[in-house]
């Protein structure tokens, strides 16, 4: 028999019992939903693992300021009152013989502007070696550059959304855009970068909103000595009364964040180790900073998405299983329903493997339908949790084309035996049977 | 004489029911001839619907050889014999068995779909228009009476031209007008040339084959020629008119 018009046979018998062709694919439905939300999490989280080894690397640590408060925030007023500064991260690179790099950041808070309109960016100071840690790729220019930080050089290297905002296509390199209250000279351009996973737990910055300038005019100039962001109209001020006030020497200004990388992953135990002692040490064990290891953040969000992946293949399983043993159940009741017609089917010169054929595409056109209906509820769900879960999803090709195979197995698995016991109908039996 | 389309030697079927084997074959040896139309005759049990079966290969004899148009099918696996029951054999059941879901023209093409070599693709429709029913194809069986249903089976059994036509009490559930009809059509389609054999136990019906096989308790009693053979063309002229047409014809 034709294979066509075994499946508008198929197709047929579902719409002469809509209710129950539903129904018995409803295991299979949920059954494939999982199989693509469970791909579709596992892909999220390979490629957020790849994007953190693409971005940033897996090498390196991170020291963040933390603001405290009540009690803890009038002791620190006493024994540390600058929080992590300058001098913690030089005292870590001396300290340290195995840190790579040890780059220090400060976050500046000041309105960016270009020709009076406001340009949304993140403005950081930092040293060079933060566009190595961050592997940073230039479009044009240069980056921040020893020189400059020796020179407290009013310069700037941008983001290619800021290029964009500020500049459009004009060239932007030798430029000036303003600051706070000081203009700066653009000095490189930063290529554009796609950040795919869009994970909360991992800590990769989104360089192209970014503006950068010398660790050292940043601790000038833009000293803060709050956590928050400060409104536009008090920031100038502030400003002024730190100018006002005697500068403290370098290495006690305080800075946002230390960046350690080391040679290799298997170190960042280590280093945030040595680096929690001396920072204890220096900071008369005031817990104004936390250390956060990305490749540990990673490892953990790996570990929750493998519990996820493992508990949505589980209720997969149960699902098609369920579902798989409703189909065999329902072709088990059909089989004997339609005896008559297989009887007059093989009458007419249909043989026992044209009957069998005819069951198991039955069964593979249920669990097929059933198939198509869970892909679609399953990249809902994929959706779904993006958003509730705040995990990255992928929705592939391949899962769409697994939660197919996985669809047909289940209907060749639980259709064969319905199928096998269509063919064994005597014809003459079924036809005498009224 | 030509080469017989049908030639079963010592045909025995045996069921195991329970305890008990019922013999319901006990060794028959049948020969017909192309063009023949044999009727089979005998009381309930008397094992003529086995036999069709057996000469239909729809079951295989416990012991004994047939020969379908010279070729031995005693032996052989269920994709050849369901090759054959396709090609070579019509059959035309008492109680019709159309498939109630397909349109009377998608029964007529049943067939079709287990057919191994091309068919013309207006096989189904030819055959229909055979049997007069040209204007009914697109109606279930349900709207049509059962005559009609009988014509559309007669229809589906002559589509893909088979050897010989077997027939299982093909006018038991008509009224006696519809049942003339359908023996009238099989004589035509004899005249034309098919071969037929009619199980009945309506002496009445036999009397229009060319020839009688009496059966009792599985063996063949008696098997002769009809010497006076009725014409259906004279037996439905000598029937009262048809008060009306049956009621079950719906308009599509
Ligand atoms: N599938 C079967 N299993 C057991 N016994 C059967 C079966 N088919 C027919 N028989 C028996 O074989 C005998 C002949 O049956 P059948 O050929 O149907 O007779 P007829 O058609 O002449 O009435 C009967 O006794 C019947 O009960
Ligand atoms: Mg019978």
């Amino acid at each position: 028999m034709k294979f066509w018009s075994s499946i508008l046979t198929g197709i047929s018998e579902l719409l002469a019992h809509k209710l129950r062709s539903l129904l018995t694919m409803l295991g299979v439905i949920f059954g494939i939903a999982s199989v693509i939300a469970m791909v579709s999490i596992g892909a999220g989280a390979r490629q957020e693992a790849l994007e953190q080894i693409r971005l940033m690397g897996v090498n390196v640590i991170q020291i963040n300021r933390r603001a405290l408060s009540g009690d803890l925030a009038l002791e620190a007023q006493r024994e540390s009152p600058q929080g992590v500064t300058y001098g913690d991260a030089k005292a870590i690179g001396e300290l340290y013989d195995a840190a790579e790099r040890v780059v220090p950041v400060c976050r500046v808070f000041g309105e960016v502007r270009h020709n009076g309109t406001a340009i949304p960016a993140k403005v950081l100071g930092t040293t060079p070696d933060y566009s190595r840690v961050n592997r940073l790729a230039l479009a044009s220019g240069r980056f921040v550059d020893d020189g400059d930080i020796e020179r407290h050089a009013q310069v700037c290297v941008i983001g290619s959304e800021v290029k964009r905002a500020a500049f459009f296509l004009e060239d932007a390199v030798g430029k000036n855009l303003r600051i706070g209250t000081q203009e700066f000279q653009v000095i490189g351009v930063l290529e554009e970068r796609r950040v795919q996973a869009g994970s909360s737990l991992l800590s990769l910055p989104d360089v192209n909103e970014d503006i950068y300038m010398p660790i050292t005019v940043a601790m000038d100039d833009f000293q803060i000595y709050v956590e928050q962001a400060i409104p536009v109209d008090i920031s100038g001020f502030i400003q002024l009364l730190a100018k006002l006030f005697d500068r403290p020497p370098l290495d006690q200004r305080p800075i946002t964040q230390i960046i350690v990388q080391v040679p290799d992953e298997s170190q960042t135990w280590e280093a945030a180790r040595v680096a929690a002692r001396i920072l204890e040490r220096r900071h008369k064990a005031i817990p104004d900073h936390e250390i956060v290891i990305p490749a540990e953040l990673l490892r953990q969000s790996q570990r929750t998405h493998r519990i996820f992946s493992i508990v949505m293949g589980a209720i997969a399983s149960i699902s098609l299983l369920v579902g798989g043993i409703g189909i065999m159940n329902i072709m088990l009741a059909t089989v004997t329903q339609r005896a008559r017609e297989i009887g007059i089917r093989r009458c007419v010169g249909a043989s026992r493997s044209d009957i069998a054929r005819q069951f198991l595409l039955e069964a593979l056109v249920i669990t097929s339908i059933g198939g198509i209906l869970g892909i679609f509820l399953g990249i809902e769900m994929a959706t779904l949790i993006s958003q509730y879960a705040g995990w990255h999803t992928i929705v592939s090709g391949q899962a769409v084309l697994l939660s197919l195979v996985v669809a047909v197995v289940t209907g060749v698995i639980f259709g064969l035996y319905p199928a096998m016991r269509a063919a064994g109908i005597q014809p003459m039996e079924a036809l005498r049977a009224e | 004489m030509a080469e017989p389309v049908v030639l079963a030697e010592e045909l025995t079927k045996d069921y195991a029911t329970g305890i008990v084997a019922v013999h319901a074959l006990r060794g028959v040896s049948l020969t017909v001839a192309p063009g023949e139309m044999v009727a089979i005759m005998g009381p309930s049990g008397s094992g003529k619907t086995t036999l069709l079966n057996l000469l239909g290969c729809v079951d295989l004899p416990s012991d004994g050889r047939y020969w379908l148009d010279g070729r031995d099918v005693s032996s052989l696996q269920d994709s050849a014999l369901s090759r054959i029951r396709n090609e070579r054999i019509g059959f035309v059941f008492q109680t019709f068995n159309l498939l109630p879901r397909l349109t009377a023209l998608e029964n007529v093409r049943l067939p079709l779909l287990y057919a191994h070599n091309r068919v013309p693709q207006d096989a189904p429709a030819r055959a229909l228009e055979r049997v007069g029913l040209a204007d009914r194809g697109h109606h279930r069986p349900n709207q049509l009476s059962g005559g009609q249903q009988q014509r559309v089976a007669i229809a589906r059994a002559l589509v893909l031209d088979p050897a010989v036509i077997l027939a299982d009490e093909p006018t038991g559930n008509l009224d006696s007008r519809s049942g003339e009809e359908i023996i009238l059509l099989f004589q035509e389609l004899n005249r034309e040339g098919a071969t037929m054999l009619i199980v009945t136990h309506d002496l009445q019906v036999a009397n229009h084959a060319s020839r009688i096989v009496q059966m009792r308790d599985g063996r063949i009693t008696g098997d002769e020629p009809v010497t006076d053979r009725l014409d259906a063309r004279d037996v439905l002229a000598e029937m009262p008119a048809p008060e009306v047409e049956p009621a079950k014809e719906a308009e599509p």
